[in-house]
């Protein structure tokens, strides 16, 4: 199997995250069931969502419902990846050997 | 010796009423409270972080006050059912038209040079405003012993409402908000009689005031959630051809998770409606 083949076939997490809320501690704690938080939607535009993998930003999407089934349509790449975040790193090869 | 820089020195009055110490620690707690009863209602109402703190508070002649606010603002006078007290709810014209900006669904706007007068349906929600802060306000009264608040008077200067006499001396509170590009401000006064009214505080809780404030202000720090609602693997390969339109399946109808600090807070039901997404908190996660 070739190198390419094996990495295509791993497998990566994608989430589809609806909103980002900021909302106080103390609320936060008293969340119980059957609360219910509004969030303001544009009329007559479908929800947007964004899907993220592992986490950072890759694509812009809108929410639609067909038959009780909640689909998602990408509507764009995101090529830049999201702002700041990444951790320094540097890769020393067969290091064993080195000690 | 010159006078020119030195302060200004004014005449005790003899027939200045005092307010004892731990009676003013008492009302300046309960206020504290308010603003942060008033918080969390304009996020339950409007979805937005709006703070609210009880920046200043003093004790004055009314005169002074009605020098200090002079400007048109929304306000309403009363009386405690309980207590042989009055008061008054100042909001100050700037925040009645972010308020009322938010009731429309919109965005607060800033403030204006010049004073645009209120069509009859913000005048209304602008009352709707003044009389949701009044019942925050009076359920906080009742707590602390004051009991119910009953409005008597309501108007846009002080000085024309007949609730105290220019001479009368007044604690005031001066609320400051912030958050949701929202301007403005509050003043709460009250005749000193209600100062005897509060039960005071016992010395214990007197020292942990500071503690409770601090508490208060903690507890209303934003913290950033993100809805999240589903999750799934998918190959390297997969995730490389997709194009903007293509559509595929969400795993989940209609539920959703809260999530802070990449943690599962909570379990969501999701509605969405035309014009906003209702998130029914379900059950806690307890990791």
């Amino acid at each position: 199997m070739q190198k390419t083949q094996l990495v295509s076939g791993l497998r990566v997490t994608i989430s589809a995250v609806l909103c980002r809320l900021k909302i106080p501690a103390a609320l936060l704690g008293d969340l119980s069931e059957n609360d219910c938080i509004e969030v303001a939607q544009p009329p007559d535009v479908a929800p947007e969502i964004e899907l993220k993998v592992n986490g950072k930003l890759f694509a812009r999407a809108t929410l639609l419902e067909q038959e009780g089934t909640r689909l998602v349509r990408i509507t764009e790449l995101v090529s830049k990846p999201a702002q700041g975040g990444f951790q320094k790193w540097r890769l020393v090869k067969n290091a064993m050997q080195q000690v | 010796m010159s006078t020119d820089n030195s302060e200004k020195i004014e005449k005790y009055d003899l027939w200045r009423p005092v307010v004892r110490p731990e009676r003013r620690d008492t009302l300046e707690s309960l206020h504290q409270s308010v603003g942060l009863s008033w918080s969390q209602s304009f996020l339950e109402n409007f979805g937005r972080t709006i703070t609210v703190v009880c920046g200043t508070s003093s004790f004055e002649p009314f005169q002074r006050l009605c020098e200090a606010e002079h400007e048109s603002a929304e306000i309403a006078g009363f009386v405690f059912e309980r207590a042989q007290a009055s008061g008054l709810l100042l909001v100050s014209r700037q925040l009645i038209h972010n308020l009322v900006d938010l009731h429309l669904g919109g965005e607060a706007r800033p403030a204006e040079k010049e004073a645009t007068p209120l069509t009859p349906l913000e005048t209304g929600l602008a009352r709707e405003a003044s009389t949701a802060l009044l019942d925050t306000l009076s359920q906080s009264y009742m707590a602390n012993g004051l009991g119910q608040l009953r409005v008597n008077v309501r108007g846009n200067h002080l000085p024309d409402l007949g609730v105290f006499d220019l001479e009368d001396y007044v604690v005031s509170f001066r609320y400051t908000l912030s958050g949701a590009g929202v301007a403005g401000y509050i003043v709460v006064a009250l005749s000193t009689t209600v100062a005897n009214a509060v039960a005071s505080l016992a010395a214990p809780a007197r020292a942990s005031a500071q503690q409770k404030r601090l508490r208060s202000q903690v507890a209303m720090l934003p913290v950033a959630t993100e809805i999240l609602l589903g999750t799934w693997a998918v190959p390297i390969h997969e995730l490389t051809e997709l194009r903007p339109g293509d559509t595929f399946a969400l795993p989940g109808a209609d539920e959703g998770v809260l999530m802070t600090g990449g943690g599962r807070l909570m379990s969501l039901k999701i509605d969405f409606e035309p014009r906003l997404v209702k998130l029914w908190a379900q059950r806690r996660f307890k990791e």
